[in-house]
């Protein structure tokens, strides 16, 4: 196995530096917008206050410059208002004590209400009045007069006061944005130029894996041809094959080879082959019991095949074989999928829900989530940012600080879909998507599916029962039966080959 | 310049790590209090003790309410805490932060090993594993007297502590380094629970095939789990031993066990406040208050049945804990007033 | 080290063997009923200890001239009906109420019953010592001779040992051969389809937990004997045995965890010889060895589970 060798190793060091690289980089990226909008609106707080605060003082200076009886009405209003706000409640509560009382239906109650109500106005508005002719004792009313020029200049040096202090703080914000650019540019520079090394000699590397592969092949072939009966050769090579295929090919996202699964003596699977074409939607049917879900764990690794190979070309460009990868390393190679059974996170939040999605994508050390250094804080933004853009996208933005316990199903299902979308995977596998769902929604979800698929441009392998579903969207499709393959094909060959009629369609 | 300085105020006191301050504050109090006369001794020492029964409770708290993992075996671990300080300070003589970092590095290992073994074990079998290995630990610790004194115990008369060295009557300045200790694993505790890594143990908790598929390995998180509240054990015992001078076999019994697990599900197994209030109650309360009525002083073990009763009522109506409850309450109380305020202000936007 | 010692130190081990296997009996009789491990299952032993510890002197002192063990023997008859009551109290009013929750939860309350009880003994019982007499005169030891070879036994754990073995041969044959027996069997292995099927699968987990209680009880009184004046902890080792005497042989079983609670104390025995202070722990991690190399139990069927 390709993982046991030196060169494995030196293969997955490399890579694992140019992940790390390419994420350094799209980081800083990444965290440029948030770190301007968080600055913007700093400022723009900052303004604001400045603002509210010169207002007061205007204020009081306008009212210096005008006469006492201009001055004694505009006091009025002031305490008018103040008043207003103050019996506010009071009012409301009157109010509504009258519309009680009158609710109860009788009539001289309802009368006795309505004059209680007017009594009680008429007491406030005394209130009121009495206030206001106190007034005209104010101090401030004796105070000397303003004049307007020292009102305007006064007006002039505020409004100048808050435009310097407005270009002050562009400035600061600008300058301080530029100096992020520059840093991030810079870093990105070296990263940029350590990640081309890298590359360089990863691509050297598989050079000569390739070249390799290509002559064990010629070997393999020229055994063969020495002796044509020895079956496991025939496995073999076309396990190269299939590699090479997938190498040279770019149509091909995903191979299938001799793929075969038993449980103690019985076969679930039985050397099934197939290839997933790039950005298509591939479907795989077949009756209860006909294996698919085995094929779909042999894929995502929750169960390792007894024989076969399935080979990937994950999102670094390489092709790999998924079985030299544990179940939680297939979603760093590019494949999400999701569960019959819609498996979320009950204590969690939806949003929260996406996070846990995009965990894979986390770099921060087990010290840094400990002390949340600002490195957490800032991956923390750009994920859930991502996450509420996703959210967004498929019209689920609203539910984000549910839990998940009490939303129709359809919603929770949507979710799951989102929940995929975090770490920009190339394969989605979808675990009978359309179960539970009635006709509105499937069709609901076709569209979905091709609107993602047409958005993040992610080939979509589909296990399914609904042939609705699957004849309507799926560009190709394969039925299988007993755990072998009976049929593959576009939906149309499908719906009229013999076989799947018989097996699944009911022989129409 | 008052509206910024106010809402920069307002920020401070709403972010969580305020409620520790003040919550650190407060102990630190008691202890003055005490010093100046105000309190009498045994109720500080029995705060203290508390304070250190809440710290092996908020280890046990990610273990079993985010990762959802069942272990029995607190007591005998919080034991070896215990006797591990005693012999590096006592018998070798070296500082206390010598101890502490062969304190983080056995914990690492012995966690390690539980977490190894839990992905062969699952649920109540664990329970009952690591129940076997807290009974091995109290059984090296009656038989390695001269490690741990047996069951005579272990005694530390004199401590030296940053250069000064502490009588045996001198607990004040291990108290404050206690309170101190204190903040640092609620903040620890409240910082891991609110990150990526609480939330991938809250996935393998509800669902080991979603969060495997979704990048969340099982064997690193069960692992990470077990090794932090193992740490936070071992820390435990190194503080009990630090603050109460001396240690026997028998404390580190399967009712300490039962009694932290008591605590945190009392409490609210997912929440810091909740496994306070759960702290208190079971561990503070006889401790603290009932130890002077004369009922409870003939018959020490009533307040046992409190403990159990509550666990059981707790599990059986509300086991969301405590602060579920409280938390439930206040949200009622609050639509009480709603609902008056609407009775008196008529429905529109109040 | 002759063959006789070490047929001695096999007979020595025999009546722990006997009281370990009617406490695990217990253990698993309520786990396969129940899915629940019973970690109350010592405390109640423990309570209907002192029960007989109290009425044994209550009967001396009410029936003139009547003999220590007669007195005994009427002590646990009602100290297991008090099990087999607080066993059916239980199951029917606190774990039935408790039925919506998950067994995690089960369980917990099972270690608040524990801390209860220990709460409530010394409460219900003082806190002057008490002890439960032997079985018979300790002075005297029954003696074997076996192939030549002098084996010898005291009276009291030749009599335990006999009791132990009557009652678990009657436990065993009734779960084979009776209708309880066959409920038992049919709830254990799925108790919603045995409701359908028409067992009634309450009266079935009550008697269960009734029937674990008395088994408590009675492996209490035989043990306590040995152990001097009674604590409410004093089944506490045995209990810990007991669960790992089940996992050891695996849960799936009902005769697997008995040979477990053969094993166990055996294997104590013969290391106790050899190691002294220190079987306790080489025991113990043997046990954790085994269990990690087979984790469903020597003698466990392993359920496989659908994705």
């Amino acid at each position: 196995m390709e993982k046991m060798t030196y060169r494995g190793f030196l293969k997955r060091y490399y890579r694992s530096r140019i992940e790390r690289y390419m994420f350094l980089i799209e980081s800083l990226h990444a965290y440029l917008p948030i770190l301007e909008s968080n600055s913007q609106k700093k400022m723009n707080q900052s303004l604001e206050d400045l603002k509210v605060m010169q207002q007061k003082k205007l204020d009081h200076a306008y009212f210096l410059t005008q006469d006492p009886e201009k001055r004694l009405s505009i006091l009025k209003e002031d305490l008018r208002e103040k008043r207003n706000q103050k019996y506010y409640w009071t009012l409301r509560a009157i109010k509504q004590k009258r519309k009680r009382l009158e609710a109860k239906g009788d009539e001289t109650i309802a009368h006795e209400a309505r004059l209680m109500e007017k009594a009680a106005l008429g007491a406030i508005e005394n209130k009121i009045e009495t206030a206001l002719n106190r007034l005209s004792k104010h101090p401030s009313l004796s105070k000397p007069l303003m004049e307007k020029a020292v009102y305007e200049a006064l007006e002039k040096t505020l409004s100048d006061a808050w435009l310097n202090h407005q270009q002050e703080r562009l400035n600061r914000h600008q300058k301080r944005l530029n100096q992020e650019k520059v840093k991030v540019s810079k870093k990105a520079e070296i990263y940029q130029t350590r990640l081309n090394v890298l590359k360089e000699k990863l691509t050297h590397l598989e050079g000569q894996l390739l070249h390799e592969e290509t002559e064990r092949l010629e070997q393999l072939s020229e055994k063969k041809k020495e002796d044509p009966t020895y079956q496991a050769m025939d496995h073999a090579i076309d396990h190269l094959n299939a590699k090479l295929r997938l190498r040279e090919n770019q149509d091909i996202h995903l191979t299938l080879s001799h793929l075969s699964m038993s449980f103690a003596g019985l076969k679930a699977v039985d050397d099934l082959s197939f290839d997933v074409k790039k950005g298509s939607i591939f479907g795989l049917i077949g009756p209860n019991g006909a294996g698919k879900t085995t094929v779909f764990n042999c894929i995502t690794q929750f169960y390792k095949p007894t024989s076969g190979a399935i080979y990937f070309k994950n999102n670094k460009q390489e092709v790999v074989s998924l079985l030299d990868y544990p179940v939680h390393e297939i979603i760093k190679q590019g494949i999400v999928r999701t569960f019959q059974n819609v498996e979320l996170i009950w204590e969690l939040n939806i949003l929260d829900n996406m996070l846990v999605g995009a965990h894979s994508l986390y770099k921060s050390s087990l010290l840094t989530q400990l002390l949340h250094l600002p490195m957490l804080k800032r991956e923390e933004e750009v994920v859930k940012a991502k996450a509420i853009r996703i959210l967004d996208s498929l019209g689920l933005l609203s539910y984000k600080d549910f839990y998940p316990l009490g939303l129709p199903y359809g919603i929770l299902k949507k979710i799951e879909l989102a929940r995929t979308l975090m770490t920009d995977p190339q394969l989605i596998i979808l675990d009978e998507p359309a179960a539970g769902l009635n006709d509105q929604e499937t069709k609901a979800l076709a569209k979905t599916i091709k609107d993602i698929q047409k958005h993040h441009g992610c080939t979509i392998f589909l296990v399914e029962h609904d042939m609705e579903l699957v004849m309507d969207i799926c560009d190709e499709i394969c039925a299988i039966n007993f755990g072998k393959k009976i049929a593959i094909g576009t939906p149309r060959e499908i719906q009229s080959h013999p076989e799947v009629r018989e097996a699944y369609l009911g022989g129409e | 310049m008052m509206i910024p300085i106010r809402r920069q105020l307002k920020k401070w006191i709403h972010h969580p790590y305020f409620g520790f301050l003040i919550v650190a504050f407060i102990f630190v109090l008691v202890q003055v209090a005490n010093t100046v006369g105000l309190l009498g001794t045994s109720q500080v020492r029995a705060i203290g003790l508390t304070m250190i029964y809440f710290i092996i409770a908020l280890g046990f708290t990610l273990l079993l309410g985010y990762a959802g993992l069942a272990s029995l075996g607190t007591a005998g671990f919080v034991g070896f805490g215990a006797y591990l300080l005693g012999n590096v300070m006592r018998v070798l003589g070296l500082p206390f932060i010598a101890a502490i970092l062969i304190g983080i590095l056995s914990a690492i290992v012995l966690g390690s090993l539980i977490g190894f073994i839990s992905l062969r074990i699952e649920g109540m079998y664990l329970a009952i594993i690591t129940l076997a290995v807290s009974e091995v630990f109290v059984e090296l610790f009656k038989n390695a007297v001269s490690l741990t004194g047996g069951t005579d115990g272990f005694r530390i008369p004199t401590l030296t502590l940053f250069g000064r060295t502490l009588g045996i009557l001198d607990r004040a300045p291990v108290y404050f380094m206690l309170t101190f200790f204190l903040l640092l694993i609620m903040i620890a505790t409240f910082n891991l629970i609110n990150s990526p890594i609480g939330r991938a143990m809250l996935a393998i908790k509800n669902s080991d095939s979603a969060g495997q598929a979704m990048g969340v390995g099982l064997l690193k998180y069960r692992i990470l789990a077990f090794v932090i509240a193992t740490i936070y054990a071992i820390i435990g015992g190194m503080l009990y031993m630090m603050y109460y001078r001396s240690s026997i076999p028998d404390t580190w019994s399967l009712a300490l066990s039962l009694n932290i697990l008591a605590a945190v599900i009392v409490g609210g197994s997912k929440s810091i406040w909740g496994v306070l209030i759960g702290v208190f109650l079971i561990f503070g309360l006889d401790t603290m208050v009932l130890k002077d009525i004369q009922f409870f002083v003939t018959y020490p073990n009533t307040t046992l049945i409190f403990s159990g009763a509550l666990i059981i009522l707790i599990v059986m109506f509300y086991p969301g804990g405590i602060i579920k409850l409280l938390v439930n309450t206040k949200y009622r109380i609050q639509k009480m007033i709603q609902s008056r305020k609407e009775y008196l202000y008529g429905k529109d936007d109040l | 080290m002759t063959i006789e010692s070490l047929l001695q130190l096999f007979v020595n081990g025999l009546s722990e063997s006997f009281i370990l296997m009617l406490a695990t009996m217990g253990i698993v009789i309520i786990f396969k009923t129940s899915y629940t491990t019973n970690f109350s299952q010592g405390m109640i032993a423990a309570f209907a200890a002192f029960v007989v510890a109290t009425l044994v002197p209550i009967f001396i002192n009410m029936i003139p001239g009547i003999q220590t063990v007669t007195a005994l023997i009427l002590s646990v008859f009602c100290a297991v009906i008090v099990a087999f009551l607080m066993g059916l109290f239980i199951d029917t009013m606190i774990l039935r109420k408790a039925k919506f929750i998950h067994s995690a939860g089960k369980q917990i309350i099972t270690m608040g019953l524990v801390l209860i009880l220990s709460g409530v003994i010394p409460l219900i019982f003082g806190v002057i010592p008490m002890t439960i007499p032997f079985l018979a005169d300790t002075s005297t030891a029954k003696v074997f001779s076996f192939f030549g070879m002098r084996l010898s036994m005291s009276y009291h754990n030749y009599y335990a040992s006999i009791i132990a073995f009557v009652v678990l041969t009657i436990v065993f044959l009734s779960l084979r051969f009776t209708k309880w027996g066959l409920g038992v069997r049919a709830t254990a292995s799925n108790e919603i389809v045995a409701n359908m099927m028409g067992v009634n699968t309450r009266l079935i987990t009550a008697m269960s937990w009734a029937i674990a209680g008395g088994l408590g009880a009675l492996a209490a009184s035989l043990y306590a004997p040995n152990a001097g004046s009674l604590t409410p902890a004093l089944m506490n080792t045995i209990q810990v045995d007991a669960f790992l005497a089940s996992v050891l042989g695996g849960f799936t079983s009902f005769y697997g965890p008995l040979v477990g609670a053969v094993l166990l104390p055996m294997t104590n025995i013969y290391v106790k010889y050899f190691y002294g202070l220190w079987s306790k722990v080489i025991v113990y991690s043997l046990l954790l060895i085994v269990v990690l190399i087979k984790p469903i139990g020597l003698f466990g069927k392993r359920i496989a589970k659908k994705v």
